[in-house]
């Protein structure tokens, strides 16, 4: 018996070791670092296309969100971490699209200005 | 969006675990069911509207997906009451949706730039080709102007020229003129010579000739040869006027060049008609004795005009002896006899 229970005893802790083994390595368990880089990549992105000018708003929660997903991601909150992660990005990838957007309305009014001064040069009598 | 493959194998893992869950939980209760979250309403709306536009698939195409997928888990995670995961895949859903309107928008205004960049092409073309077409009407022009100037010139010389012509010829015609004038002067210097001549010579040959007289009217030299010369109502010369008829023949033809008009004239006395007779009768024998004394023929003319050119009153003697008369007239001016009573 007592070696039955002995070995219940011994099983329950390995069990429990186990789990907490497994606690451990869920909790140390960080996202990948490239994802952190992907999100860095993206800001970049965004800033290139000018988007701290048009879209400053955006990048800034951009930035944001990362320096919160990297710190929740140190404290282990990795879901949370990912959730942050995601949303920079995503406020990332609409900041570039809307300095692209700011940069396309900038060239389509040059364009339209040249076109008025061209047509009015081309009907000069 | 970029999902991480890591995070998504333990969400897929756990989501199908609660799928499961889920419908059992549903299987056990049976037909019971959560109102509509509208958040998620609201986005699937929104999602909706974007997808049935025409492009929005192609451009937004990425964005569209994640919005679907972000709803469908964001009602699963209303579903489980997991607020934290709702709230998240809320605001993925929004943001994805945000970025597709923004990518529609921006392909919206890429293609209004193309558009404005096709017609600017077409305008510097059309610049271009009313440019030229500029050009060539200028050029067109230019031509025309130098054909007109050298048909102006071609026609101002040619017009010049004629004038020049006409000019000439005008002059030679005014030379003519000046010399026809010239001789025409000469001719009139040596017929006035000659008259003044003659009118010499008459007046010398009627101072001498008791039955001559001279007279210078418009009509020119006249001799006047009076009634003496005749017999009483009769149209013979007196045989006494020889001398006189001799005199008179040689100064004629002495004075050749001029045509001689023999008139003959009467006083009132006596009917006209008888009168008429009378001084044509006088007129022509005085004729035929200068033409027998060698005067041509043809250069006397002979008229009666009875008593119609009286140079002297009829009322008395001496005008009636007057009147009666046989006229020479040298170089006929005016052509009829002149006299006070003319009629």
């Amino acid at each position: 018996m007592n070696s039955e229970k002995n070995g219940k005893i011994l099983r329950s802790f390995f069990v429990t070791a186990l789990l907490l083994s497994s606690s451990s390595m869920v909790l140390a368990d960080k996202l990948p670092e490239e994802r952190f880089t992907m999100a860095r990549m993206a800001i970049e992105e965004a800033q290139e296309s000018h988007a701290d000018k048009s879209a400053s708003s955006e990048l800034m929660l951009a930035e944001q969100k990362l320096q919160e997903a990297k710190e929740n991601d140190d404290d282990g909150r990795e879901e949370v971490a990912d959730r942050l992660l995601h949303q920079s990005m995503l406020h990332a990838e609409l900041a570039e699209v809307e300095g692209m957007q700011a940069d396309a309305d900038v060239s389509f009014n040059e364009l339209n200005a040249a076109l008025t001064s061209l047509e009015a040069e081309i009907r000069r009598p | 969006m970029i999902f991480s493959k890591h995070f998504m194998q333990k969400k897929s893992l756990a989501s199908a675990v609660k799928v499961t869950v889920l419908a059992s939980f549903v299987a056990l209760a049976g037909c019971a069911s959560l109102p509509p979250h509208p958040e998620l309403e609201a986005l699937q709306t929104r999602y909706e509207v974007m997808s049935g536009q025409s492009y929005a698939s192609q451009e937004a195409q990425d964005e569209l997906v994640k919005t679907r997928d972000a709803i469908a888990l964001g009602r699963d995670a209303y579903e489980r009451d997991d607020d934290d995961e709702l709230s998240h895949y809320i605001f993925v859903a929004d943001k994805n949706l945000d970025i597709a309107e923004a990518r529609i928008e921006l392909y919206e205004t890429r293609a209004q730039i193309a558009s404005a960049t096709e017609v600017r092409e077409n305008l510097l073309r059309e610049g271009r080709d009313f440019d030229v077409a500029r050009a060539e009407a200028e050029a067109r022009a230019a031509t025309a102007d130098a054909r007109l100037a050298q048909s102006d010139a071609a026609r101002s010389g040619a017009a010049l020229s004629a004038q020049q012509t006409q000019l000439a010829l005008r002059e030679a015609e005014l030379r003519d003129q000046e010399r026809e004038l010239d001789v025409k002067d000469a001719e009139l210097a040596a017929k006035q010579a000659q008259l003044e001549a003659a009118e010499r010579e008459a007046q010398a040959l009627a101072d001498e000739l008791e039955e001559v007289s001279m007279v210078v009217n418009e009509r020119g030299t006249v001799l006047v040869l009076s009634d003496i010369m005749f017999d009483f109502d009769s149209a013979a010369l007196k045989p006494g006027s020889e001398n006189a008829l001799n005199k008179i023949a040689q100064f004629l033809i002495n004075q050749d060049s001029s045509d001689l008009k023999v008139e003959g004239h009467t006083d009132s006395l006596g009917t006209d008609g008888y009168n008429l007779v009378l001084s044509s009768d006088r007129a022509e024998s005085v004729r035929d004795a200068l033409v027998a004394r060698g005067v041509p023929r043809e250069r006397i003319s002979i008229a009666g005009y009875g008593e119609d050119y009286p140079v002297a009153s009829n009322d008395g003697e001496a005008g009636r002896q007057l009147n009666r008369r046989v006229e020479i007239v040298l170089n006929d001016q005016v052509g009829r006899p002149v006299g006070i009573g003319a009629r």
